[in-house]
């Protein structure tokens, strides 16, 4: 199937090879969403339920968008799905899990101990350039807690707005915004430690 | 005045324009002065677009057998096709 409109028209149609053939294009993309989301261990079942939904409503996919994007968006609302059902009452341990210690990088007058490490790169591409500290982003978002990766993914991956964000998560503003940037601080200190020592 | 601790503090609500005016009016003349601050301002905001326009999806390529496994799962109604 050369072009993406046979390729949707063999999914409408019920055909094992379109589902196959996408299943194999568009699988692995689907896969590092869903583990941005809810993390390793149940991405791949994400993903299958996901695919129960193509099967659903692939007849409904009008084709406004690509069929890349329409997967993404029905990978993510499944995984955020999942997030919403499993969430359990916030308890005190899973405040402090995402209490994260301020970088210690200021002395006791507020000021920076010494500047923040050069990262010679002026461009998000050419930050991306390294493979490794691109492979490095994704353990780093699998190893945040749960509500930080969740608000981090939504929030400057996937562009969603923060009321969403709150609803999606039963979560204030306040803590939206709190989650966020406690993510982006811990990004931040990654390069940081990735351009001073080339690991991750 | 602000000090440097408190302006990464509320670096990410400049970012994404959530401070009333007073409040970016105070950052703004901190970041004019400090270039500490300014560059870290520089890289959450790079951080964020990076993020943004991270195109690879980590790589990730589904085994034949991950295929099948979802396949399987879903009600599709045309048979496999048999062997020779």
């Amino acid at each position: 199937m050369d072009s993406e409109a046979e390729l949707v028209a063999g999914l409408k149609s019920g055909s094992r090879d379109a589902y196959r053939e996408a299943i194999a294009r568009h699988g692995g993309a689907m896969l590092a969403a869903a583990r941005a989301i809810v993390g390793p261990s149940q991405a791949e079942d994400i993903v299958q339920e996901a695919w129960v939904t193509v099967f659903r409503k692939v007849h409904g996919f009008e084709q406004r968008a690509s069929l890349a994007t329409w997967l993404n968006r029905i990978v993510s609302n499944a995984a955020i799905s999942h997030i919403r059902k499993s969430r359990r009452e916030v308890l005190a341990a899973d405040l402090a899990r995402d209490e994260d210690p301020e970088p210690d990088w200021f002395d006791e007058r507020g000021r920076w101990r010494s500047p923040p490490p050069n990262w010679g790169a002026s461009s998000p591409e050419a930050l991306l350039t390294a493979s490794e500290l691109e492979d490095c982003f994704d353990k780093h978002l699998i190893r945040m807690p749960e509500r930080q990766r969740s608000v981090i993914v939504m929030r400057d991956m996937q562009d969603m707005p923060f009321e969403d964000i709150c609803g999606t998560l039963e979560i204030s503003l306040t803590n939206a915004r709190v989650l966020l940037h406690r993510a982006r601080l811990r990004l931040v200190e990654m390069v940081n430690h990735f351009q001073e020592s080339g690991e991750c | 005045m602000l000090n440097c601790r408190e302006v990464t503090a509320q670096a990410s609500a400049l970012l994404d324009r959530d401070l009333p005016w007073s409040g970016r009016l105070q950052m703004q003349i901190h970041l004019a002065m400090c270039r500490h601050c300014s560059r870290f301002m520089r890289q959450l905001r790079l951080l964020r677009e990076a993020l943004r326009q991270r195109t690879r999806p980590s790589g990730i390529e589904l085994a034949d057998a991950q295929v099948q496994r979802i396949i399987d799962g879903l009600p599709l109604t045309d048979s496999e096709p048999q062997p020779d």
